[in-house]
């Protein structure tokens, strides 16, 4: 019983980290202008969330929606040029997020994108499960900036649409509308 | 002279301590060197009462930086997750979107 619950903890623990991105982008950073790199799971997402204020507003429906969260990661990257970061480099970390469960749900992209000129490219993946949007994932590139953005656990739509003009977040089609 | 002398013997003649005199005089050091143990004692305990309060308030105040920390960088990924939701938003709606 006990080894059957050792196993499953295991695989479980597995299966977080297949989701979690586990690309290495320091490269990149090392060639970044600015770069902003956040990685927050467990312990820490539960701890910020415990500072947040449940009297502020803003602070208070951020918090609702991180009480859900299992863990955020994000890179983002200004170059002083372009061309530091290739198709291939995208490419890389497009592999991670097609995994099972995962499906975009926006492709924007604009000029050329063959070789090394990528342009711009915008990506939105999302995750389901049992009926439940369980991780989104955002790939951002543009000829000197490149953004990367995964948030795994229960996204509430409706807590995230909560958040509608606060720390940035745009208003939200609401599904079927 | 020999008055003197008399006096002087009677002066320095041996006299007993009255009964139980060793022993209240024990009694009473003891009684002291107690006071002096529980103070020492006391002194430790506030002793080591001011280093744990000191270590639980370092251990507090990393805690409080940490959480502090960790605030600022979910708010930054908020903000950072807004702002390219913002800009997908915009690129869907001004570029030709494939799926």
């Amino acid at each position: 019983m006990r080894i059957a619950l050792m196993l499953a903890t295991l695989l479980c623990a597995g299966g977080v980290a297949r989701a979690q991105f586990t690309i290495n982008l320091d490269h990149l950073a090392k060639q970044a202008k600015e770069s902003v790199e956040i990685t927050l799971d467990g312990e820490l997402l539960r701890l910020a969330g415990r500072f947040l204020s449940s009297t502020k507003p803003d602070e208070a429906k951020a918090k609702e929606v991180v009480s859900g969260l299992k863990s955020i990661y994000v890179r983002s990257f200004e170059f002083d040029r372009t061309g530091v970061f290739s198709e291939a480099d995208v490419e890389a970390i497009r592999k991670q997020i097609q995994a099972p469960g995962w499906t975009r749900i926006v492709r924007a992209t604009s000029g050329p994108r063959k070789g090394r000129d990528l342009n711009e490219l915008a990506e939105v993946y999302v995750r389901q499960e049992g009926g439940k949007s369980t991780g989104i994932a955002i790939i951002a590139a543009e000829a000197q900036e490149l953004t990367v953005v995964q948030i795994l656990g229960d996204i509430d739509l409706d807590k995230l649409e909560g958040l509608s003009g606060q720390f940035g977040i745009p208003k939200l089609p609401k599904a079927g509308k | 002279m020999r008055d003197f002398e008399r006096d002087l013997k009677e002066a320095l003649r041996r006299v007993e301590p009255p009964a139980g005199f060793v022993e209240r005089t024990l009694a009473r050091v003891e009684a002291r060197e107690a006071v002096r143990r529980r103070g020492r004692v006391w002194q430790y305990c506030g002793a080591i009462a001011a280093s744990l309060a000191l270590v639980l308030g370092g251990l507090q105040y990393q805690q409080y930086r940490r959480g502090q920390e960790a605030k600022e960088q979910l708010l930054m990924a908020l903000e950072i997750t807004g702002t390219q939701l913002t800009q997908v938003q915009h690129k869907v709606t001004s570029m030709g979107m494939e799926k």
